[in-house]
């Protein structure tokens, strides 16, 4: 790993609010050309995590650089480089889709107006359409135009799929694809519907109370993480969770037990406990991996 | 600059219309009220309240200008606040404080322009109905009132931006101890004091740099 390759550098990252401790040396680089995917529960230090990333937030300890600049004192060049998407998709939406193009083109030099044209033409609306009289979906549409015409080579994407539904959320990741991946940009994403970016990032980073809980290519994320389903009829009360038991859960057809037992291992503890001989196993998704290493509370 | 102006052009269109519309009503009104009071009146009336009683027969504009500089620095900034939308134009690439500046600038001229259009209109106004005597001393007040409506709408943004609700009480405190510092009711004519109170007023602008970059800082 050369320096030259890394885009953001996060290290020993502490924040509180009051006497709460959020972010305790929070450690994390992101490499440039890669997808990383920024993970956490509700109250993991996400947020806070994103507002430092952003420059929004000071923090009390630590450093947070992105091209080697505190993320809150970045230069007009390397402002110019990073494209933020605001939680909500936020944009200024007092103006007209003709009037948000003019607006931005005047910051940056290398517009690409043809970027810009190809997602108003998918949305089908007309220029003079005010972005606060479109849909959620339709706003998050003209969020990432701007992102992708403006050519930033960074993007810090916070929780793109708030407020969109399954088919607008599809969109914008294949929109996202589209454009990253002929273009070799870098990304670092956040979602509260974690499955949605299974199959778009290369790295994730999952932070649990205020520290990296894991960090690793998505594909080694889910590595020693096993799913079994029991039948409903089987007896689970003594199975308790542990460090081999990660996660219960009951669906209309079966209990599912995500655990670190091999499939012998899990036979042998299974058939002790329940007396069920019928475990089957299923490929663990991102988002089981996920609850398995981060819990449901 | 031509950009934040375009931004805040487009933010404000209503509020233009709106400012333009009470400042052209307000007009009307004194021009009508004056034209009736002295139909009506005795020409020695009229004196002795302008003389005795320091009536100012224009005191409406004043009102109108305050109300003006109120809806900008609010309308304005509430479009920034409002789902942290400041965010956006922090991240522009422009220097921040330049960025702030320009934002403030354009309400600035705005209200500026609205007072230079006031006080014609009111010195044409009297030009028809009273002697020069009585008007001559229009510019000088109107100053004050303008520099008044600079205080106002700094204190109505700067306010309107701050997103901690405790900063929000604190500042609002702070800020209408300046207000009520410059509420005068004898102008002094002083060019000395008049420059002072524009520079106090001047200064008084930057404040909008607190909640600003209080917002931007996450401070």
């Amino acid at each position: 790993m050369s320096f030259n390759n890394t885009i953001i550098s996060v290290s020993g990252l502490e924040h509180s609010y009051g006497s709460a401790k959020v972010l305790k040396g929070l450690n994390f680089t992101v490499e440039k050309g890669k997808i990383f995917g920024l993970f956490g529960k509700n109250g993991a230090g996400k947020t806070t995590t994103i507002n430092i990333l952003m420059g929004f937030l000071t923090p009390e300890k630590g450093d947070c650089l992105i091209y080697g600049e505190k993320s809150s004192q970045l230069s007009n060049e390397n402002k110019s480089r990073i494209g933020l998407l605001h939680e909500g998709h936020i944009s200024y939406d007092f103006m007209t889709l003709e009037q948000t193009e003019k607006f931005y083109k005047g910051f940056f030099p290398k517009w690409e107006s043809k970027t810009f044209a190809y997602f108003m033409e998918k949305l089908g609306l007309p220029k003079n359409r005010k972005i606060k009289h479109m849909s959620c979906g339709q706003r998050s549409q003209v969020a990432l135009a701007v992102l992708m015409a403006q050519g930033a080579e960074t993007l810090i994407l916070d929780d793109f799929s708030m407020g969109l539904d399954a088919g607008y959320r599809r969109l914008f990741l294949d929109h996202l694809n589209q454009f990253v991946k002929d273009n070799n940009k870098t990304i670092l994403i956040t979602s509260h519907i974690v499955q949605d970016l299974e199959r778009f990032v290369d790295e994730a980073v999952i932070i649990n109370k205020g520290q990296v809980l894991l960090s690793a290519p998505l594909s080694k994320i889910k590595d020693g993480i096993y799913g079994y389903r029991l039948p409903l009829n089987a007896d689970i009360k003594n199975i308790k969770k542990d460090k081999r038991i990660l996660d219960i859960s009951i669906t209309k057809e079966s209990y599912e037990i995500i655990t670190r037992l091999t499939l012998e291992e899990s036979k042998k503890y299974f058939q002790g406990i329940t007396l069920s001989e019928n475990i089957i196993p299923y490929n663990v998704s991102f988002e089981d991996a996920f609850i398995a290493l981060t819990g449901k509370y | 600059m031509k950009h934040i102006f375009y931004k805040e052009k487009i933010k404000l269109n209503r509020i233009l219309l709106a400012v333009i519309i009470i400042n052209a009503a307000v007009l009307i009104y004194t021009f009508f009220r004056v034209r009736v009071g002295i139909m009506l009146n005795e020409p020695s009336g009229i004196w002795l309240d302008i003389i005795l009683r320091n009536g100012i027969f224009y005191s409406k504009v004043e009102t109108a200008l305050y109300v003006s500089a109120l809806l900008l620095g609010v309308m304005q900034f509430y479009p920034e606040f409002e789902r942290k939308r400041f965010r956006l134009s922090c991240h522009l690439p422009l220097n921040e404080y330049k960025m702030i500046f320009y934002t403030s600038l354009f309400g600035i001229i705005v209200l500026t322009v609205l007072w230079l259009i006031d006080m014609a209109g009111v010195v044409l106004l009297a030009s028809q109905f009273f002697p020069i005597d009585i008007y001559r001393a229009i510019p000088l007040v109107m100053f004050y009132w303008y520099i008044n409506s600079l205080i106002i709408y700094t204190f109505a943004s700067s306010l309107t931006l701050e997103a901690s609700w405790n900063v929000k009480l604190r500042l609002a405190l702070m800020m209408a101890g300046c207000i009520w510092a410059f509420k005068m009711e004898v102008y002094n004519s002083s060019l000395s004091y008049a420059v002072t109170a524009f520079l106090f007023a001047v200064f008084y602008c930057f404040s909008i740099y607190f909640p600003a970059l209080r917002f931007r800082k996450g401070l």
